[in-house]
């Protein structure tokens, strides 16, 4: 996988985390919530950095889907947990593949290794832990 | 290059034709990022130590917690080819919070300037489930 794919990879996961964090937050309340509504802007916030690397690349960003099928149907707190769990599972295997694709002491790959390690410690809020998180199966 | 210089090569190039020259030996194979690999496993096993001094002084209930918590830095010795800890001499942390924290921060180290990628991507995801261990724990 090429450095480009592999941001063009981690854009794609973070449009699908964003979209799934809205319905995430929308099932829970309180704490969970508040939590749901962090990780959403923090999703965001990679969201656009990855667009702006891409860019700088001279590349063009995958757009992000109108809608995504959830993998099963959130219909309260545990469903939402796991969704979450879901998500960030995703975005920890895409800070894999751009951690491994990217230069040595490179921006990409420093901003990768610092996604990896929230999505892990999100991933575990939700309930879902790995010995390594990201590693491919 | 001079007309002398050129002669020399090419004395030099025949003289490696030669049917009866011994083949030069291999340079040994090099394990990319072997000074870091050494130093991440010497981590597992300084943390794997320091779970067990715990571990001996805890109660039941939070010496199972503490076990299961130990066997993940195991799958990181395992991950990082390493041999199971059991050295007297290795190193025990008092603070297993701070210990576990210092260990992000030079496993990130190590990700960043690894020259594999794979190596890199193993200290950062490594370094992620240290970060899981400290936030979890706080011990």
């Amino acid at each position: 996988m090429t450095e480009l794919e592999a941001l063009q990879a981690a854009l794609a996961a973070e449009y699908q985390a964003v979209y799934g964090y809205g319905v995430v937050g929308a099932a829970l309340t309180g704490h969970d919530r508040e939590f749901a509504t962090a990780a959403l802007t923090a999703h965001q916030e990679q969201r656009d950095r990855l667009v702006a690397m891409i860019t700088a690349l001279g590349a063009t960003p995958v757009a992000a889907a109108p809608a995504y099928r959830l993998p099963f149907p959130v219909t309260g707190r545990a469903s939402a947990g796991e969704l979450g769990g879901h998500l960030e599972r995703g975005i920890a295997g895409a800070a894999w593949d751009l951690v491994a694709a990217a230069q040595p002491d490179s921006t990409q790959r420093s901003a990768a290794i610092a996604w990896l390690g929230a999505a892990a410690v999100r991933g575990a809020h939700w309930g879902m832990t790995q010995a390594l998180p990201g590693q491919p199966a | 290059m001079s007309r002398r210089s050129l002669l020399i090569a090419a004395a030099v190039t025949v003289a490696g034709c030669g049917k009866h020259h011994r083949p030069r030996p291999k340079p040994p194979a090099t394990v990319p990022d072997a000074t870091a690999l050494a130093a991440a496993r010497d981590l597992e096993r300084m943390l794997i130590a320091s779970y067990d001094a715990k571990i001996a002084t805890a109660g039941p209930k939070r010496s199972a917690q503490l076990e299961v918590a130990k066997a993940i830095h195991g799958t990181h010795l395992a991950a990082l080819h390493g041999a199971p800890a059991g050295s007297a001499d290795t190193a025990v942390a008092t603070n297993l919070h701070k210990a576990l924290r210092q260990s992000v921060r030079t496993l990130r180290q190590l990700a960043t300037a690894a020259s594999s990628g794979m190596n890199a991507a193993l200290f950062a995801s490594i370094a992620a489930s240290h970060e899981v261990s400290a936030e979890a724990n706080g011990t």
